[in-house]
């Protein structure tokens, strides 16, 4: 059985600098991983690069044993892999109902993806004709990640999906993710500053420092002490 | 009084319609298409070749809006989907197109002013005025055409697909959209509309190869001023148009011909981002 | 003391020796022909190069507004056509005579300077798009047209005027007056452009943002440059017409100030003799084939202009280059000397505040990015703002540097207030603002950014390209430092991203600045680079008493070199102290929950 996302020797960057250099690894199915870091070390990058927003400089990545390194981004969307990114996630213009739908392939599972919305996140049902940017951070936050799992993604990129969320609400996240998880078999990428969240729902973790991975490991009791340690200079 | 009053809402309701396609186009890849003037004239002359062969103008105008569409995904595909980083030389590029289609219809039709047939002449009794009929369907025109866009943009899939594209095209893409292709309709359909909007105002005026010249600045400085709402175009048509009609009259149609370009320069000096969010 | 980068004389023309034979040759070459042309070419030909050396000189005008300050223009022949009408109506009203003469040339140089102004004024205001200024340099013309169209006899109306009688001169002089101006306009155009002013004009076209930020005032100089070139543009439709003895509105038309662009576009825009060469051909062209082939000739132009705009946009005279020179990147210019500056006699008594804030609001509505943000920063500060993302970091930041950007509040620069002055102003009270994404100049070299980065303090000369360049001695440092040393000649767009942050750093340091204002300097640095940074922070705060604020997400590298930290959270200051103070706050491990624990001290 093919890994969900396999990426293998991935370069890119901007113009001149090259970001991340020879990057590989493997999300199995299924599989939650998390690949943590601090700011600024090409986490953001890696997962434009995966997407095809930034251009590969080298290497390939694969879906469900796929080649789609050079595939453009929106049929990347329509092969099942859906990306939430950290800022600029929402249109702030249309309404919550209008956003929900550009979450879906076609209008035809709307109304039953209204009604997941809502089971999820009870909040974003009550004001579906009100537009997005009405809404505070964190119902925003709920919004892109409902828009995201209504689409029933093959693979799941989620960057920095718990910034700016209440503790109460960061756990109404993490325990959304683990149903959808085992219901549709989604696997998932988190990337996250927040680590008690990131290793509370990862199989997995991978350290990524300055454009590479510095460590890779399962995730137990340990891992937490073990990623501090890179944290550090 | 009456008489210049409905000069000016038919005035603006011919503004609106020529200045909508270019509005569109604008909204959604954020260049100026400079060829519009001559998708206007290639519906003018479209209308021309219909009225020759004898079609009814049911047929006629959507033979032009076809005409146009063609002539925009053409020039989108070869011309405009190269120079998105470059706004300004797709502005000289449109230019350059804009007299190349404006010589190929000279040399297949001449210099010559011609004329078309109104499908329908005559005038109407309004308020004691007598009114030229076919001005007055004008409005009617300008309104239907609001409507239609009106309904798609809201109402439509690719409707939903193009307002996110204009508003973040690559969160749009993330999302499954293919940008690439709304981008394409979107030039075609705002051609498609200049030209039909030439075919509608052939019977109020001469039909030559240069005729969508005068339009073209006029429009383009609508568009700049409605900084992308339909609705807000509706608005400058009307005041702008008006005004010109007004200066036309009461002082001098030569300063009337400047008055909206004129004010569109001062109004954006004042609020550079046009007044779509007033 | 740095070391002298290389020993010679300190040259101050553009060209060195050789190329001043080849000069003085080409001279006396053009000199030759112009005189000698007459007699040798059939007199159809003759007049229509007379019209086409005039037209060329309106085309070098547009070559100078489009090609090197980057403003595509469409109105450039409107100050053709008052040159054209100035001397037509002049000698219409009043007859042939020397003060006729004299008036039509004053009439043609203060009204084109007039409607210079006034559209300069209108066009290139803070905050105006090059696509607006395109749009005032498309109405001009067309108003003034329509002026011309409604005067009556006075103007001739639509028909124009014609019969007036005008400076007598023979064909064969007219040849060489014409043609002399034009390798005049042209020399003249070429010298200035190469010399340190020139560099300053492409350096507006590259980045206006950059040059406000170095205390330029953008506005004025391409006021000044769309006067003075609406001066020579007027006057050389003056001799268009003075020496064709006709008048009409197309000289002032939109569709011949496309017709100018489209010569510059085919010839090679940004080289002046792209325009030249581009301007000729098509008159001459035209002159020929629009008889015989009349659409088919507007066809082709057209055609020709979209080969040329998307695949070969540096036009017939870049091709040429390409070809002959292969793509080298030679380095361009005489070999730069960097000289340090005189250490300026730092005041001691000089105020020790080097920022004071109070009441700082920034507001859109009712979303509120900055809230009663106050604090003091003194000289020999360096202050690390903090905050998770859309604290409001850059906000504050653009309030500090833009007058105009705050909603409420007071803020002071180095002891004076800012009001609501643009940044180009309080950059000169003493401030440097450096960018997150190294914001230099493209196609300028590392020493002519440096050069442009003087401006405000040393005036750029108009006809030399100095060797020499003064810089601060901090600037220098980070020059040699960084190895931007040994690259001086190299166009700023091939450094990598490191060198151009170091550039970047560079050029506002180069202000002496006594504020420094920085925006993630870090992001995408390798571990080297930033350690050099952290040194050259650290001497600039200490040793050069500068006061520094860093916005920064690295907290390390914030632990490791601030004095201060303030705390930003949702547009409000949540903490403000010492480093010690805030990374061992609780309320600064709550703010960023679950964040890596910064906070808690390594052994």
């Amino acid at each position: 059985m093919s890994a969900a996302l396999q990426v293998e020797g991935l370069a890119s960057g901007y113009a001149t600098s090259e970001v991340i250099n020879d990057v590989s690894f493997t999300l199995a199915k299924s599989e939650v991983l998390a690949i943590v870091g601090k700011n600024g070390m090409g986490k953001t990058t890696l997962l434009k690069a995966v997407l095809g927003f930034l251009p590969a400089w080298r290497g390939t990545v694969r879906l469900d044993g796929k080649d789609i390194t050079r595939i453009p981004p929106h049929l990347k969307r329509r092969l099942g892999l859906v990306y939430v990114p950290q800022e600029q996630a929402l249109f702030q213009d249309l309404t919550i109902r209008d956003n929900l739908r550009l979450g879906l392939l076609s209008d035809r599972e709307l109304d039953e993806a209204l009604d997941q919305a809502g089971r999820w996140f009870p909040v974003l049902t009550q004001r579906l004709q009100q537009r997005a940017g009405t809404l505070s951070g964190g119902e925003q936050k709920m919004l892109v990640l409902a828009r995201a799992l209504t689409a029933r993604p093959e693979v799941l990129l989620l960057d920095e999906v718990t910034e700016g969320l209440q503790p109460s609400l960061v756990d109404r996240v993490s325990e959304v993710l683990t149903r959808v998880r085992h219901e549709i078999g989604t696997s998932i990428i988190v990337i996250e500053q927040h680590l008690p969240f990131a290793l509370g729902i990862a199989d997995r973790y991978l350290v990524f420092k300055r454009g590479e991975i510095v460590d890779s490991a399962g995730v137990d009791a340990r891992s937490a002490a073990r990623i501090e340690t890179h944290m550090r200079i | 009084m009456l008489t210049v009053a409905l000069d000016a809402v038919t005035t603006a309701a011919l503004l609106f319609i020529i200045s909508s396609g270019l509005l569109i186009v604008f909204g959604v890849m954020k260049i100026i298409n400079f060829a519009h003037a001559a998708f206007v004239t290639v519906g003018a002359y479209a209308a021309l070749v219909g009225a020759r062969l004898g079609l009814p103008w049911v047929l006629v105008l959507p033979l032009a809006f076809i005409a146009g569409a063609a002539c925009g995904g053409l020039t989108e595909i070869t011309i405009v989907r190269r120079l998105y980083q470059r706004p300004l030389d797709a502005i000289l590029a449109t230019w350059g197109l804009g007299t190349v289609i404006g010589q190929i219809i000279t040399l297949i039709f001449g210099r010559e002013v011609q004329f078309v047939q109104a499908p329908f002449t005559g005038t109407i009794d309004l308020l004691g005025v007598d009114y030229s009929a076919y001005r007055i369907a004008m409005i009617a025109a300008a309104v239907i055409v609001a409507l239609v866009f009106a309904g798609l943009l809201n109402g439509t899939r690719l409707g939903l697909s193009t307002r996110a594209v204009i508003m973040n095209e690559m969160l749009a893409q993330g999302l499954g959209v293919d940008s690439a292709r709304v981008r394409l309709l979107t030039f075609a359909i705002g051609s498609g509309l200049a030209a039909l909007s030439g075919a509608l105002i052939t019977p109020l005026s001469s039909v030559d190869p240069n005729m969508g010249l005068p339009w073209l600045i006029g429009a383009f400085m609508l568009v700049m001023v409605s900084g992308g709402s339909l609705l807000t175009l509706a608005v400058s048509c009307l005041v702008l148009g008006g005004l010109q009609v007004i200066v036309s009259t009461f002082i001098n149609p030569i300063l009337g011909g400047l008055t909206i370009a004129i004010c569109a320069a001062i109004v954006l000096r004042i609020r550079p981002e046009g007044f779509a969010r007033a | 003391m740095p070391e002298v980068q290389q020993l010679g004389r300190t040259a101050t023309a553009p060209f060195g020796a050789s190329a001043k034979l080849s000069m003085v040759v080409l001279a006396l070459l053009i000199v030759g022909s112009l005189a000698l042309a007459p007699l040798v070419l059939d007199s159809y030909m003759v007049n229509i190069l007379i019209r086409a050396f005039f037209v060329a000189i309106a085309a070098v005008t547009v070559d100078i507004v489009w090609g090197y300050c980057g403003t595509l223009t469409f109105g450039q022949s409107a100050f053709f056509g008052i040159g054209v009408y100035a001397l037509a109506i002049v000698f219409t009203e009043f007859g042939f005579g020397s003060w006729q003469a004299v008036v039509a040339i004053a009439a043609a140089v203060v009204a084109a300077a007039a409607v210079a102004a006034l559209t300069g004024w209108l066009s290139f205001y803070p905050g105006s798009t090059p696509l607006y200024a395109s749009i005032v340099s498309l109405v001009v013309p067309i108003v003034l047209v329509q002026i011309i169209y409604s005067g009556g006899t006075f103007t001739g109306s639509s028909s124009g005027l014609v019969g007036f009688e005008s400076f007598d001169l023979e064909f064969e002089n007219w040849f060489r007056l014409a043609g002399l101006s034009l390798a005049v306009v042209t020399a003249v155009a070429l010298i200035v452009l190469r010399s340190d002013t020139g560099r300053l004009l492409k350096a507006l076209r590259d980045n206006d943002e950059r040059c406000t930020y170095l205390g330029i005032n953008t506005s004025r100089y391409r006021i000044v440059v769309l006067v003075v070139t609406g001066i020579v543009a007027s006057l050389a439709g003056f001799g268009y017409a003075a020496v064709g003895g006709v008048a009409a509105p197309e000289n002032a038309s939109f569709t011949f100030g496309t017709r100018l662009i489209i010569m510059v576009a085919l010839g090679g825009r940004g080289t002046i003799i792209g325009a030249v060469v581009g301007a000729l051909c098509i008159e001459v062209a035209s002159a020929y084939l629009s008889g015989s082939l009349p659409y088919v000739w507007e066809l082709i132009i057209g055609i020709a202009l979209i080969a040329v705009i998307l695949a070969f946009p540096d036009g017939l005279v870049g091709v040429i280059r390409r070809l002959t020179r292969g793509v080298q990147q030679i380095p361009r210019g005489a070999a730069t000397r960097l000289l340090p500056t005189m250490a300026a006699a730092a005041a001691d008594n000089a105020s020790q505040v080097a920022i004071e804030v109070r009441e700082l609001g920034k507001h859109f509505g009712s979303l509120s990015v900055l809230d009663g943000v106050r604090f003091t920063a003194h000289r020999a500060e360096l202050l690390s703002l903090v905050g998770p993302n859309g604290a409001g970091k850059t906000t504050l930041i653009r309030c500090l540097s833009d007058g105009r950007e705050r909603s409420t509040g007071f803020v002071a620069i180095a002891g004076h207030a800012i009001d609501r002055l643009p940044p180009d102003r309080i950059v000169q009270f003493g401030l440097g603002r450096k960018f997150q994404a190294a914001s230099v100049f493209e196609t300028l070299t590392v020493a002519e950014c440096l050069r442009v980065a003087r401006t405000h303090r040393v005036r750029p000369s108009l006809t030399a390209a100095s060797v020499d360049l003064e810089l601060p001695p901090a600037a220098i440092s980070v020059v040699e430092r960084s190895g931007l040393a040994d690259r001086l000649g190299e166009e700023a767009r091939n450094l990598s991203h490191g060198l151009k942050q170091a550039l970047e750093l560079a050029m506002v340091l180069s202000l002496e600045p006594e504020v420094l204002l920085l925006d993630e300097p870090t992001a995408g640095l390798t571990r080297a680079e930033r350690q050099a940074f952290a040194d050259i922070l650290t001497a600039l705060a200490s040793r050069d008493r500068l006061c520094i604020v860093l916005v920064e997400h690295d907290l390390d590298f914030v632990r490791e070199i601030s004095s201060r930290i303030i705390v930003l959270h949702q547009g409000k200051i949540a903490l403000d102290g010492s480093v010690d103070e805030v990374v061992n706050s609780a309320l600064v491990r709550e703010i960023y929950t679950g964040q890596s624990k910064v906070c808690e001290t390594a052994p």
